[in-house]
């Protein structure tokens, strides 16, 4: 019988299906208990994680034999991985991915006072064991690993040359968001995708694109420290978060006990981003220099998830989408109108079109902005399609340029990086999106157009 | 003697996911699933529906040194449950036994199905009870995930 390396059943450790494991004290007493998740660390070594003192946990530290039954969750198929502890970290790359994952699932439940990592217990794996008998189907051969060098990574390679040079050639930021998706579905069949851009004080992050997904959801919002979302962006390292329904139920028994007995304090649980019941979930910090573009999520409900592989390839695409930001953000489209017939068009006045009216009212209060009584957005960007609007309205003009734009002090645009290009593609987007009547084209370097279809009726209020 | 409490009982009674425990004169601990399991009236005693074929040395070192610890736990709820024990039997099944056998793989599946599993996986399962270790209640433990874990419940 060949001998089962850890590396060949990687795919028990997602957590999908919970383990259990068995320790035994000093003095002979067996104990077994439940862990949500083992931690793959190297091809000998496994880590739990120790968040309570119990049993188990008292166990090791006397007797360093134990026994973990983890399951394959494709078809039920369990392997008892026998192994010794050895040590625990409590700093380090293996310990802040490890409280990473779990913050976030506290997060999403309200509780991050109660999920608190204390240490990374490290195993060593002694034996791997079938146990035979369990089903009858055939336990599928584990996807290929980018990286791990034994699967065949030359297509891989292949695409990611071919994507991170489309993505270099972009030309404008809007072209680099979409076609960024874009291309992760064809080259990599990740179908569910959130691209979200963080605000210049990086205390928010927007999504400005999505594919996947029946509503668009462009202009949905995030703090950072939320969620897998918020929390992959404040600790700017990536998180694959697997088994996502199992580890949030599993959340949502230890809020419901913590609420049962008074003895922590939780918070509001948040929404989930994207689809309502994914199993994993990805998340890639954009990350230029020193400064946070943004963050990319990937998402599946199926059942093979996502693995190593998808989180390999997201982060050299998201490597090279940070660069490429932060090339289009900081390039100048602060351009002089490049002849006199640009700049004659800046000036031009078009009359309103006939057709139906479609009533657009602004809150000076909070920076709100909708349609016919519909929310369209807020904040800069619903000023901007104000001031458009109005100049419109008064002066019959529907060309602008980003020179004009960034000096109008109602903004109020910081004076460096000003993000003016990402809203102008979240407002672009939300009005496409909304079907709002009205459409905003660039027609060449740092210069849009209005395009109306109806008839605008401005209401302003306090 | 330890009395369960009925809560206990009445979770034990669900398609719940059951694993035993034993150790060896090493103190390695030696790790079985279970299908099913029921108390007995008085809640003293608990009966663990096994598999021969899944036994390794886990009956072995119950018979040398009585030592047992079994956990049952819900898999959409994750409320579990620890008992421990001493060994008492370990007898084939019996009607009854088949029968409460019956109940649990038809919830176990419903359980499964509930929290993702395919249909396919779950009907490849090749479970079938072949005898029933019994043992004699001494402590029992309380092991759904949150601030009361680990707590006894007797």
């Amino acid at each position: 019988m060949s001998q089962i390396a850890l590396r060949d059943i990687r795919i028990c450790l997602e957590g999908i299906i919970p383990s259990t494991m068995a320790t035994c004290s000093a003095d002979g007493t067996p104990n077994v208990s439940h862990v949500s998740q083992v931690y793959y660390v190297d091809e000998n070594h496994i880590a739990l994680s120790f968040q309570f003192f119990n049993t188990t946990r008292r166990n090791i530290q006397d007797n360093p034999q134990a026994t973990i039954q983890v399951y394959d969750p494709r078809v039920i198929q369990p392997y008892l991985i026998h192994a010794r502890y050895v040590r625990s970290e409590f700093e380090g790359p293996l310990f802040d991915q490890m409280s990473l994952r779990l913050q976030v699932v506290a997060s999403y439940e309200g509780m991050t006072d109660v999920f608190a990592l204390r240490a990374a217990d490290i195993y060593r794996v002694t034996n791997i064991e079938k146990v035979e008998g369990v089903t009858s189907l055939e336990v599928p051969a584990s996807p290929p690993e980018l990286g791990s060098f034994d699967g065949p990574i030359g297509m891989d390679l292949e695409a990611l040359r071919v994507v991170t040079e489309r993505l270099s050639r972009c030309e404008t930021l809007e072209d680099a968001l979409d076609r960024s998706l874009l291309l992760l579905e064809q080259f990599f069949g990740l179908k569910h995708l959130i691209l979200m851009l963080a605000d210049e004080a990086g205390r928010v992050l927007t999504t400005h694109a999505t594919r996947g997904y029946p509503e668009g959801g462009v202009g949905s919002e995030v703090d950072v420290g939320k969620g897998l979302v918020g929390m992959v962006a404040k600790a700017r390292k990536p998180l694959r978060l697997s088994g996502v329904e199992s580890s949030l139920r599993y959340a949502r028994t230890i809020r419901g006990e913590a609420l049962a007995t008074g003895r922590f304090a939780v918070s509001e649980e948040i929404q989930l981003p994207g689809l309502k019941a994914p199993s994993d979930q990805l998340g890639i910090p954009l990350i230029a220099g020193q400064r946070l573009c943004g963050v990319l999520i990937a998402e599946t409900t199926s059942a093979t998830g996502l693995g190593i592989r998808d989180q390999n390839i997201l982060c050299i695409v998201g490597n090279q989408l940070a660069s490429t930001i932060a090339r289009l953000k900081t390039s100048d489209d602060d351009v002089e109108p490049a002849n006199v017939a640009e700049s004659v068009a800046l000036k031009a006045k078009v009359p309103s079109p006939a057709g139906p009216v479609r009533r657009f009212r602004f809150t000076r209060r909070d920076d709100s902005l909708f349609v016919d009584d519909q929310y369209l957005i807020k904040n800069v960007p619903a000023r901007i399609l104000w001031y458009l609007l109005k100049a419109h309205r008064d002066q019959g003009r529907v060309e602008f340029s980003n020179r004009e734009l960034r000096a109008e002090s109602w903004f109020c645009l910081p004076g460096l990086k000003d993000n003016l290009e990402s809203r102008l593609i979240l407002l672009k987007k939300r009005l496409e999106e909304k079907r709002a009547g009205v459409l905003l084209k660039s027609v060449g370097r740092g210069r849009i157009r209005l395009e109306l279809a109806c008839t605008i009726e401005m209401v302003e209020k306090d | 003697m330890v009395t369960v409490p009925r809560d206990i009982q009445d979770l034990a009674a669900l398609g719940v996911v059951v694993s035993m425990v034993t150790r060896n004169e090493r103190l390695t601990p030696c790790l079985m699933d279970g299908m099913g399991l029921q108390f007995s009236e008085d809640g003293s005693q608990l009966a663990i529906f096994v598999a021969d074929k899944w036994y390794g040395p886990t009956l072995d070192n119950a018979r040398a040194n009585g030592r047992i610890a079994v956990t049952f736990c819900r898999p959409i709820t994750f409320q579990a449950v620890q008992v421990k024990g001493l060994f008492r039997e370990c007898r084939s099944m019996t009607a009854a036994d088949n029968a409460v056998f019956a109940a649990w793989l038809a919830q176990f599946k419903q359980e499964l199905l509930s929290t993702g599993h395919s249909r396919e996986s779950i009907g490849a399962l090749k479970f079938a009870a072949t005898h029933a270790v019994v043992i004699d209640v001494t402590d029992v433990f309380l092991q759904t995930p949150g601030p009361r874990a680990g707590e006894r419940a007797t």
